[in-house]
């Protein structure tokens, strides 16, 4: 049948190629791209593709992309001054209705159709993030991630500021497959935008939750360079250096955050807070190897003591002292749960049982460090995130299973 | 998947082979905007009004049309399955609105035409065909204008079930070249829609 103009319809030609090598009908065939059907029946009338369109069939047909490129660039027709100047707005007035009435089924079905019809702009970037983000919100990850990143390859293209759409492409991932996924997905975006401050301190973050403290200090100290948000690196990274067993180094960062001139409050008391826990610490491992006199402890206890108690001054109901406090005994408790252990591994060898003090000493500690998480988890200025409730869980339940223990041993 | 069983996939779903599936699927998309003939509210169409869902229509026969002779290679001459295509291509095309002669010409003119102006060129355009022995005075908006007319089953085509009888056969073509593909909901609204009222 006819064939003449065939190299004529080269765009038209070529999006039936791409969907007959895949067996997909029409309908089919907009799902997988996250546009609507008409935009796909209609660019096969002829109708001009839109870049939205061309950068979803080039992330889907990537062998292809010279090639559908070419013919884009054959059919691409710029819209009427009056188009330009009228269209978005309504639909985005349109739009912001629908998503405050929560109706997000028909708010992506107007987007899908727009997204495939208009030329690029900003309003159409809009669009594309704004899709990007209901389709998350509905639960089709694999929509959302496509609509991600052809967002960021229209801002590449347009040569514009991405990296937080980088940094949801990231979390969508995070979501379904894991840190190890998302780490890569950001490391692809930093390739791509290397001075991206957000990237570098999403990437810290996962790397600490991956427990691998190198690459996560490394990520915040480049996030910082880049001019990141200072307060949360410093804070995050302050928190890393605590875990690698640094804290004359956390010191440092601690001290930064709270004397910061703009640091709020709320950020004051979380610093204060950690300090107190950091200095603490600095101070007891400052004298490692060498023997502590009992008064010399319990003077670094009062010192951290008093700082706690300042801070919670400053703002009441703040989760932080507490939860700082109940640390500062964690610490003396986990030293003494590792000296008990090393007795009881003695008493097998005929050593001296452990007295009934140290057992008393323990619960008491135990006791502290309940009440202190407690408190922290009960705080409503601000109340804990979720993130620090699993923290604070996990050492409930870590500790809960050592009083069990100790029962058991006789204590 | 080992080679065996992909093989099996594949006669699964290409029971006569890859061109003829592939005429399949253009039938699922034709059928799709050939019941599609109400707008996004659920009111009809204007009539005066040639819509983008017409063309998508039109574009859809065109499609069907440029993947029958594939298909019809692909089937080996004078076997029973060569037979049941012409069969059904020709249930398809004598359902539709125009002559052999205005059939063929109105191919050539689209294909030569294709664009967002095709039908504004169609229309513009008029020939002078031979056909069953008769000179004829082809006028391109006529046959436009039928095309719309008998999409809707409006005019001359109210009643007439012609369009039933393309559906039917795109629908015969999609359940035996491309059985595993998804008949478009359209149609069933529109059955639906016909049976209830």
């Amino acid at each position: 049948m006819p064939r003449k103009s065939e190299r004529r319809r080269g765009f038209g030609v070529l999006l039936g190629d791409i969907r007959d090598s895949l067996g997909d009908t029409q309908t089919e065939f907009a799902e997988r791209i996250g546009v609507s059907r008409p935009v796909i029946g209609n660019v096969e009338t002829g109708t001009p593709p839109s870049d939205v369109l061309i950068t979803l069939l080039t992330n889907l047909a990537s062998e292809r992309k010279e090639e559908i490129h070419a013919e884009a660039k054959r059919y691409r027709k710029p819209r009427t001054r009056r188009a330009q100047a009228r269209r978005p707005p309504v639909i985005k007035e349109r739009i912001d209705a629908l998503l405050g009435s929560n109706e997000l089924h028909q708010a992506r079905d107007m987007l899908r159709h727009w997204v495939g019809t208009g030329e690029s702009n900003d309003d159409t970037i809009w669009a594309v993030e704004t899709l990007a983000q209901i389709e998350e919100d509905l639960g089709d990850r694999q929509a959302s991630r496509q609509m991600f990143q052809c967002a960021i390859d229209l801002y590449t293209i347009r040569d514009g500021r991405y990296g937080s759409l980088w940094e949801r492409y990231a979390l969508s991932c995070y979501a379904d497959e894991g840190a190890e996924s998302a780490l890569k997905i950001l490391e692809t975006g930093i390739r791509r935008h290397p001075t991206g401050a957000s990237l570098w301190y999403r990437k810290g973050l996962l790397h600490w939750e991956q427990e691998e403290l190198p690459n996560a200090y490394a990520a915040f100290t480049t996030a910082l360079t880049h001019k990141g948000g200072r307060l949360d690196i410093l804070w995050a990274r302050a928190l890393v250096l605590l875990d690698w067993n640094a804290p004359a180094h956390a010191v440092r960062d601690l001290e930064d955050v709270a004397q910061g001139h703009n640091t709020p409050p709320m950020r004051v008391v979380q610093a204060l807070s950690a300090l107190a826990y950091t200095r603490l610490l600095a101070r007891l491992t400052s004298t490692r190897g060498t023997t502590r006199t009992v008064e010399e402890v319990e003077g670094v206890f009062t010192q951290a003591e008093d700082e706690l108690h300042h801070a919670e001054e400053l703002l009441p109901d703040n989760p932080w002292p507490h939860y700082f406090r109940a640390m500062c005994h964690y610490n003396v408790y986990f030293s003494g749960m590792a000296i008990l252990h090393v007795v009881h591994t003695g008493v097998r060898f005929g050593g001296p049982e452990p007295t009934s003090e140290v057992y008393k000493e323990m619960q008491y500690l135990r006791l502290t460090i309940y009440r202190e998480l407690d408190r922290a988890l009960a705080s409503k200025n601000p109340p804990i995130d979720q993130l620090w409730m699993t923290r604070i869980k996990d050492l409930l339940i870590e500790i809960k299973i050592d009083e069990r223990v100790c029962r058991l041993q006789g204590g | 998947m080992d080679r065996s069983e992909r093989q099996k996939q594949v006669n699964h779903d290409m029971p006569y082979g890859r061109a003829p599936f592939l005429l399949g699927l253009r039938a699922v998309d034709a059928l799709y905007d050939l019941c599609d003939v109400t707008g996004p509210d659920n009111q009809a169409v204007d009539l005066d009004l040639w819509t983008a869902s017409d063309l998508r229509s039109l574009q859809g026969w065109f499609n069907v049309e440029e993947k029958a002779d594939p298909a019809h290679a692909a089937l080996e001459a004078g076997s029973k399955s060569a037979y049941r295509l012409a069969e059904l291509l020709d249930k398809y095309r004598v359902a539709l609105p125009f002559s052999e002669a205005e059939r063929h010409w109105l191919l050539a003119a689209y294909d030569q035409a294709w664009g967002p102006e095709s039908i504004a060129t169609i229309r513009a355009q008029t020939a002078e065909v031979v056909s069953a022995g008769v000179r004829a005075r082809i006028v391109g908006a006529q046959l436009i204008r039928r095309w719309a007319s008998w999409r809707r089953q409006a005019d001359e085509y109210q009643d007439r079930g012609t369009v039933n009888i393309a559906q039917g056969a795109l629908l015969d073509m999609i359940t035996t070249y491309s059985p595993n593909l998804e008949v478009p909901d359209t149609y069933f609204r529109l059955r639906s829609g016909i049976t209830e009222g």
